[in-house]
């Protein structure tokens, strides 16, 4: 059928997806206006909370719209009309229909699902009428002489606000100060690191639903942690021996391996996901003089040596309490090494402007045992990513640390063994198992026992 | 054995002449509707039970031949004989007895509660006294001579609310009969057990005049009521008329336990069946016409269909989110002056409104000094009553029934217990059980709460025994709303029992005073509004729940949550506590995903816990953390620091919302 038999414009309307959404996003057009279409022919792609789909030409003709891509469009309102000559005129939306989408959120009825509710009471805040310090953001208003004014209209502003907006993001970034209060709200993301640029990517509709619905009232991150153990036969005697700084290797492999996941350097806000594009580590480290973390500014870009010369200069600057405040500012991504102070297990807290912090525990080995094992622990912010996504990090970040101890000569090895789960061929035979070679996507050759053959 | 378990044991006369042939007709329609309706119940064709009141017709048939148009009968369960007596409709008990539409009461009331114009039963023993003697005080006050009637049996004299009720009667001269129907059997319970001294003296001792007749002189009974309705009629003042009789047939069904030969006896005497010997040919013809009517009457109700369905019961899924609008409230007078002030205004305005409670004339003017000045005002609408709370809200529900605006106040909300019975059984029913034929736009007033030494049983917070109820409404003042506007919107629009909780503490604090900075005010668009205070420009960490009292402790609590602890609370302060409207704590909750429940009173089973269930049965996953603070499961002792202690407070709140 063309809509020539007719010689009207067909309308096409937003059809109800499912129940949930009143709404979907319009993510792309697939024809520009005015192009002739077939009938049945994709017009443009839609996503709702749940899925995304396309809308197909009902007959054939010219394609006229107004919305463009990345509108909200209601699901009954016109979407756009097919006519034959590309003309015809659009008809004026019924206003009730519009209206009721606006005005009338998304019900809360016995739905299990109140993310959409939620996501609809966050537009629905009216703008604040006036200000309100916490005992603590007056502090630091007069701590820093800033003017009370710019908080105009802002409503309740806590400390982390008024951090926020200070010119050098001196204390808020160390995360010293964080860890020093209780609290989640001390995570919170503020803003992104001063001075480095970023790139922005829109959230999809359904993970800020998602967010949504997952936000516990605190409104920056959502801290979340994976923790990975990792075999060792003496990973830190071996960098001494070998005359290598284990800080410089974390700083280098991180550095590398946030490259692959980006998401563990950037930041949320706005709903939106920010992504840095310099990958700066900072690392936190306290010798006695408090804790400071120093940034490594493009660890991605340097060389071992690179990063070993800088860190001996800023350890000689920290101990001279000499550290400049531009070598404390931009960090990404942060690193936190507690194995001095015998830390096994502990819970790093999510830098402001950041979205993960690598946690490294200190090395364990029963009596007697030169098999030892570690913690490499990753509090990442839940809203940009997932725990899969995380241990994964994880995992590549514990298969390079190996290889170095295998290269350093701190792991001798009298059998071969599994280099997943460290099961030794002897071990391995007791319960009927055996090893096979692997060579893995990069080339390496390493071997892996049947039973994680079969989990992988 | 007693005067008053003496049977009369006059000859019954069996003469019968010209007026008295229309009061045996109708005795003995009567007695055919209750033969009836026990050949019905076994049938099964009944639900639940009938009291009969086979042997005793003649009290109805009596009374009701003197009464006229605007007086008002109060019954009891055994109450059908008096209802054919005084409206002759056969026909709508009948249908009603069996649970049709074409009842009554629609089938909705049954055997017990029957409402015609002019008439109303209930099966709760004394109860319908003291609304019989509210009224009486209505029609005192419509200058007319009609009287109000009040059917009770002996049983029924060990309830206390028919004491107060005659003390209220004589007191205030009202112009009810009360009409003691003595059987001498209170269900199984033969009188001698459990009654002390004289029947009649106790009307006397409350100089109330008394009367005596019996159902075997038919003549002589209809002479002493009429002289007792005459004497209600023309002095405005109270009477009270015993009338010995006998009850034939068990208390209801299949619970005889007296002696069958002293049944027997009182057969063969049976005024009745005695007339019926007497006058063969007439008695015949009357016995005739009455089955005809009565089995009419049951085949047309067996045509009609069962009591209509219940509507749809509100499921109370949110399904609307609240319209929220700034609020504006100037800082006021303080929150006893505020109601002070409507009472005034809209006594002045609305002429039906009548006060009634303890101590709340001028100059006293009420305990906390509501009523101050009122009784000089408007001389004749505030009544101090007697220690008698019962009687209190029972003169509510009468003058509510007679289309008055009664405001009843309860000193302390720890007494409305004794009201219970007038608020649950009473107000709370009529409008169902007689099938809208009326509305009861009551509204009691108390104040709760503790933190004044008064002590256990002068401090608690008793209003969720009285949550729930449908057709009532339970409504808690704050300081956020101007209680002045509370009342006025309260007087436009009530048509239902409602109590309005107060509070001690709250009456000194000052209406829409000092408020913290960076929270906005804001109520629904509902005239009894819920009130949030909304912490601006950041989402809630967690949403705290209270009502009444209880918001300016949690206020101060959340002010210093944010100053010390920057933990950004949104209180949500309902005034409706029943029928609640959830979508405001719901909307509240999905955005903190913390939810804190406040109150002062006991929480096992309370506010916090109904609305806790609510938010888990209508969005499962919204809530992470949930609290209750609420008093301890302990009396309240009287030591101020130690009440300061068991009570929820501010310290309390900050504690647990950290
Ligand atoms: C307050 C209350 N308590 C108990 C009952 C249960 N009950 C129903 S009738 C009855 C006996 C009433 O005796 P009486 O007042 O002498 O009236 P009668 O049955 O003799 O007509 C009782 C105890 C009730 N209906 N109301």
């Amino acid at each position: 059928m063309s809509c020539k038999d007719k010689g009207e414009p067909v309308l096409v309307y937003l059809p109800k997806e499912n129940n949930n959404d009143e709404s979907a996003r319009l993510l792309a057009w697939r024809v520009a206006a005015g192009t002739r279409v077939t009938a049945g022919q994709a017009l443009a792609e839609f996503e709702t909370s749940k899925t995304t789909f396309e809308l197909y030409a009902p007959v054939e003709g010219i394609v006229q719209y107004r919305h463009r891509d990345g509108d909200e469009i209601a699901v009954g309102s016109l979407v756009c009309l097919v006519s034959e000559d590309g003309r015809a005129a659009f008809p004026e939306e019924p206003p009730k229909k519009a209206a009721a989408v606006q005005t009338t959120p998304p019900v809360v009825a016995a739905a299990p699902q109140p993310g959409l509710a939620v996501g609809a009471f966050m537009s629905r805040e009216p703008v604040a009428q006036g200000r309100r310090f916490s005992a603590r953001a007056r502090e630091l208003l007069s701590r820093h002489g800033l003017d009370p004014e710019q908080f105009a209209k802002r409503g309740l502003v806590r400390a982390q606000d008024v951090l926020a907006c200070l010119p050098v993001p001196a204390e808020a970034t160390i995360p010293g100060e964080a860890r020093s209060q209780k609290g989640p709200q001390n995570t919170r993301i503020l803003g992104p690191a001063a001075g480095v640029p970023y790139r922005t990517e829109q959230i999809s509709r359904s993970k800020r639903l998602e967010i949504a619905f997952l936000r516990s009232g605190s409104q920056h991150t959502l801290p979340s942690a994976v923790t990975l153990t990792c075999p060792t036969r003496g990973l830190r005697a071996a960098a001494e021996r070998a005359g290598m700084s284990l800080s410089a290797v974390l700083v280098y492999e991180a550095g590398r391996l946030l490259q692959k996941f980006p998401a563990f350097s950037s930041f949320f806000a706005d709903d939106c996901h920010h992504f840095y594009q310099e990958v700066n580590i900072a690392l936190a480290f306290d010798a006695g003089q408090g804790l400071k973390t120093p940034v490594l500014r493009r660890a991605d870009a340097k060389s071992l040596q690179e990063l070993e010369g800088e860190l001996r200069e800023l350890m000689v600057q920290y101990l001279n309490d000499e550290l400049a405040v531009e070598s404390l500012a931009g960090g990404t991504f942060t690193i936190t090494d507690l194995a001095q102070e015998g830390a096994a297990f502990f819970s790093p807290l999510i830098n402001q402007g950041q979205s993960a912090i690598l946690g490294v525990g200190a090395e364990l080995f029963a009596p007697e045992q030169s098999q030892g094992w570690f913690h490499l622990i990753l509090a990442f912010d839940h809203q940009l990513s997932n725990g899969r996504e995380a241990t994964q990090f994880l995992v590549e970040l514990r298969r390079r640390l190996l290889a170095y101890e295998q290269a350093w000569g701190g792991v001798h090895r009298e059998e071969p063994f599994c280099q997943h789960c460290e099961r030794t061929l002897s071990t391995l035979r007791e319960i009927k198992a055996h090893l096979v070679e692997e060579v893995r996507p990069d080339g390496a050759k390493g071997q892996v026992c049947s039973l994680c053959l079969r989990g992988l | 054995m007693s005067e008053e378990a003496t049977i009369a044991d006059e000859e019954p006369r069996g003469g019968v002449a010209g007026p008295l042939a229309e009061h045996y007709a109708k005795a003995v329609l009567i007695r055919q509707v209750e033969q009836t309706l026990l050949d019905l119940f076994a049938k099964g064709e009944l639900f639940g039970t009938v009291h009969t009141c086979i042997g005793q017709e003649w009290t109805g048939v009596a009374v009701a031949a003197h009464l006229r148009r605007g007086d008002v009968v109060f019954s009891n369960h055994r109450c059908h004989g008096h209802y054919v007596a005084i409206t002759d409709d056969v026909e709508g008990l009948v249908a009603e007895i069996m649970g049709r539409q074409s009842g009554v009461c629609g089938g909705r009331g049954g055997s017990q509660h029957l409402c015609a114009e002019g008439f109303f039963s209930n099966g709760v023993q004394g109860g319908m006294t003291p609304v019989a003697a509210g009224m009486a005080l209505a029609l005192k006050r419509s200058s007319n001579d009609n009287i109000a009637v009040a059917f009770i049996g002996d049983g029924t004299l060990g309830e206390g609310a028919l004491y107060e009720s005659l003390n209220i009667a004589s007191r205030w001269q009202l112009p009810v009969l009360i009409v003691l129907e003595n059987n001498l059997y209170a269900q199984s319970t033969f009188q001698p057990q459990t009654l002390a001294g004289g029947i009649l003296a106790r009307p006397a001792a409350f100089g109330i005049p008394t009367l005596e007749a019996n159902t075997w002189q038919p003549e002589d009974l209809l002479d002493k009521t009429l002289q007792a309705v005459e004497q209600v009629r023309r002095t405005r003042g109270p009477c009270f008329l015993r009338v010995d009789t006998y009850r034939l047939m068990a208390h209801s069904k299949g619970d005889d336990t007296r002696d069958p030969q002293e049944v027997q006896r009182h057969w063969q005497r049976d005024p009745i069946s005695v007339f019926l010997e007497a006058h063969a040919a007439d008695g015949a013809k009357m016995q005739r016409t009455a089955l005809e009517r009565v089995a009419a009457a049951v085949e047309a109700a067996r045509r009609a269909p069962f009591t209509a369905p219940l509507p749809e019961p509100p499921t109370g899924a949110v399904d609307q989110l609240p319209q929220w609008r700034p609020a504006e409230l100037p800082a006021g007078d303080r929150v006893v002056n505020c109601i002070h002030d409507a009472l005034r205004r809209n006594m002045e305005r609305d002429q039906r409104i009548v006060l009634i409670g303890e101590d709340i004339e001028g100059p006293y003017g009420g305990a906390f000094k509501v009523t101050k000045n009122l009784s000089a005002e408007f001389p004749g609408r505030v009544f101090n009553t007697p220690i008698s709370e019962a009687a209190i809200a029972g003169l509510g529900n009468g003058l509510a029934l007679a289309g008055l605006r009664p405001v009843c106040e309860i000193m302390f909300g720890d007494f409305l217990t004794l009201a219970a019975d007038q608020f649950i059984n009473h107000a709370a029913k009529f409008r169902y059980m007689y099938n809208n034929q009326v509305q009861v736009p009551l509204i009691i007033r108390t104040p709760m709460g503790g933190k004044r030494g008064y002590g256990a049983t002068h401090s608690q917070s008793l209003e969720k025994h009285f949550l729930g109820l449908p057709d009532t409404q339970v409504l808690a003042i704050h300081h956020r709303f101007d209680p002045g506007v509370f009342y006025d919107r309260l007087f436009a629009g009530v048509d239902r029992p409602t109590l309005v909780i107060e509070n001690k503490l709250l009456y000194g604090v000052r209406v829409g005073g000092d408020r913290s900075d960076g929270f906005a005010l804001e109520y629904t668009s509902d005239p009894l509004p819920t009130t949030r205070l909304r912490p601006e420009g950041v989402l809630p960490d967690l949403t705290i729940v209270c009502y009444g009292g209880m918001l300016p402790d949690v206020e101060k609590a959340v002010d210093a949550l944010f100053e010390e602890h920057e933990i950004a609370c949104e209180i949500i302060c309902p005034m409706r506590l029943y029928p609640l409207d959830l979508g405001p704590i719901l909307e509240s909750v999905l955005k903190s995903r913390r939810l804190l429940l406040v109150e002062e009173g006991l929480g096992f089973a309370a506010f916090g816990a109904e609305v806790a269930a609510q938010i888990l049965e209508q969005a499962p996953g919204a809530i992470e953390v949930m609290a209750r603070i609420a008093s301890p499961e302990h009396p309240i002792p009287s030591c101020g620091p130690l009440e300061k202690e068991l009570l929820p407070g501010e310290k309390q709140i900050i504690q647990r919302a950290r």
